[in-house]
């Protein structure tokens, strides 16, 4: 499992994800905030795991044929269909309205 | 069918306020009027006919006045009212499509499902998804998870590949577009997200583009796949698929990504749309580590 350590340095404006060392991942861009207790240039936030996959995991899922309902495509008119679901809610509350749900 | 009371003397209410609150009435002072009824009079000179009747026209002409625009405020407060109804059955429809995914989910972790029962059932709540979306927003959309890969090296060949996309859009995975290395580095949304993630903030968690090519410092691995360098989408929202807890370590499955095919159709609905897409994130968050699971264990 890849591990990121994430940590904010630089006092440049925008994010850039950079690299320092092996697996350690620089933001730049956040406001640069020293740390007491080092001298290094940066603050360690978060550590990051990712759940990395393999080439044959992901190809085999991508190759898997499956079979599936064609979907219907709704040709839409926009103020038609908000009328006509403005009309069903409507309707619903004023069943709901009758039977003192 | 039935309006309650309330909404119905509320909308006449604002419509017959709105009917009297006009600048032009205020200007009406009696100087206007006297400077009404001296051009009136002239006119009645010029044409010799009886003062009497035209002051009741000019008061037929205001009366109409009046009536056709407590018309058109009460139509325009009606068509808000419906239109409130209509959003609140679009996200009540939504609502109850989220109960859907939750129980497709729960069988592919309840049951031994092999890897196409999986893949259709996600493929199931994407195409669910895009649907809605496209509807919602009337604008063509799509939905995909992306999963990383090559992390053992360097961060600059990190890379994310398309593991589920809805049915509806599956002519984006061209040979090209798999071919080409989708590193994070060079993808702007996925990079962003992981500084997101860092910033201990729940509300920014995603990142949401409304208007792709007007955006600067966008980058965008996917744009070589297209000859003409244009996206099939103008906005975005990527969400990670991870457990949105912020305090400890995280661990991040991919990225859910939703693209419309036109730009600022988020509009004021932009919040709830990320919390929607955040929300089916941490649903399918235990089904791809499940797949990592079995990956791991047949590895």
């Amino acid at each position: 499992m890849a591990k990121a350590k994430i940590i904010k340095t630089s006092k440049s404006t925008g994010y850039r994800l950079g690299e320092i060392e092996d697996n350690l991942v620089v933001i730049e861009g956040v406001k640069f905030v020293k740390h007491k207790s080092t001298n290094l240039k940066a603050r360690q936030l978060k550590e990051i795991q990712f759940g990395c996959f393999e080439d044959s995991t992901i190809s085999r899922f991508n190759n898997i044929q499956i079979e599936l309902a064609p979907l219907i495509k709704r040709q839409q008119n926009h103020v038609l269909s908000v009328l006509y679901h403005a009309l069903r809610i409507l309707f619903y509350r004023s069943i709901y309205k009758k039977n003192d749900v | 069918m039935m309006v309650s009371f309330k909404k119905k003397s509320d909308i006449l209410n604002k419509a017959f306020r709105e009917t009297f609150h006009t600048k032009l009435l205020k200007g009406l002072g009696f100087t206007s009027l006297f400077g009404l009824a001296g051009i009136v009079n002239l006119i009645w000179k010029m044409i010799d006919s009886n003062l009497l009747d035209y002051v009741f026209y000019g008061l037929y002409t205001l009366l109409l006045f009046f009536v056709l625009r407590f018309m058109y405020y009460l139509i325009k407060y009606s068509f808000i009212y419906i239109y409130a109804l209509y959003m609140d059955s679009q996200w009540g429809n939504m609502l109850k499509i989220m109960k859907a995914h939750q129980n497709s989910i729960n069988s592919i972790l309840r049951q031994d499902y092999d890897e196409s029962e999986i893949k259709k059932v996600i493929v199931t709540i994407l195409n669910e998804q895009s649907r809605w979306l496209s509807h919602f927003l009337s604008s063509d959309s799509s939905m995909s998870i992306k999963v990383p890969k090559n992390m053992s090296d360097g961060l600059n060949s990190w890379e994310l590949n398309n593991l589920f996309r809805d049915s509806n859009h599956d002519s984006r995975d061209t040979d090209r577009y798999r071919n080409i290395k989708h590193t994070i580095i060079h993808n702007t949304p996925f990079s962003r997200v992981i500084a997101h993630i860092t910033s201990n903030d729940p509300k920014h968690i995603s990142y949401i583009n409304e208007d792709i090519p007007k955006s600067n410092n966008y980058e965008n691995t996917s744009i070589q796949v297209y000859p003409d360098q244009m996206l099939p989408y103008q906005s975005e929202i990527v969400s990670p698929i991870m457990l949105y807890k912020l305090n400890d370590a995280q661990k991040c499955n991919g990225f859910l990504c939703m693209d419309c095919s036109d730009a600022n159709r988020f509009g004021i609905q932009r919040e709830y749309l990320c919390a929607i897409n955040e929300m089916l994130a941490e649903m399918i968050y235990p089904v791809i580590e499940l797949i990592h699971l079995k990956q791991n264990s047949n590895g």
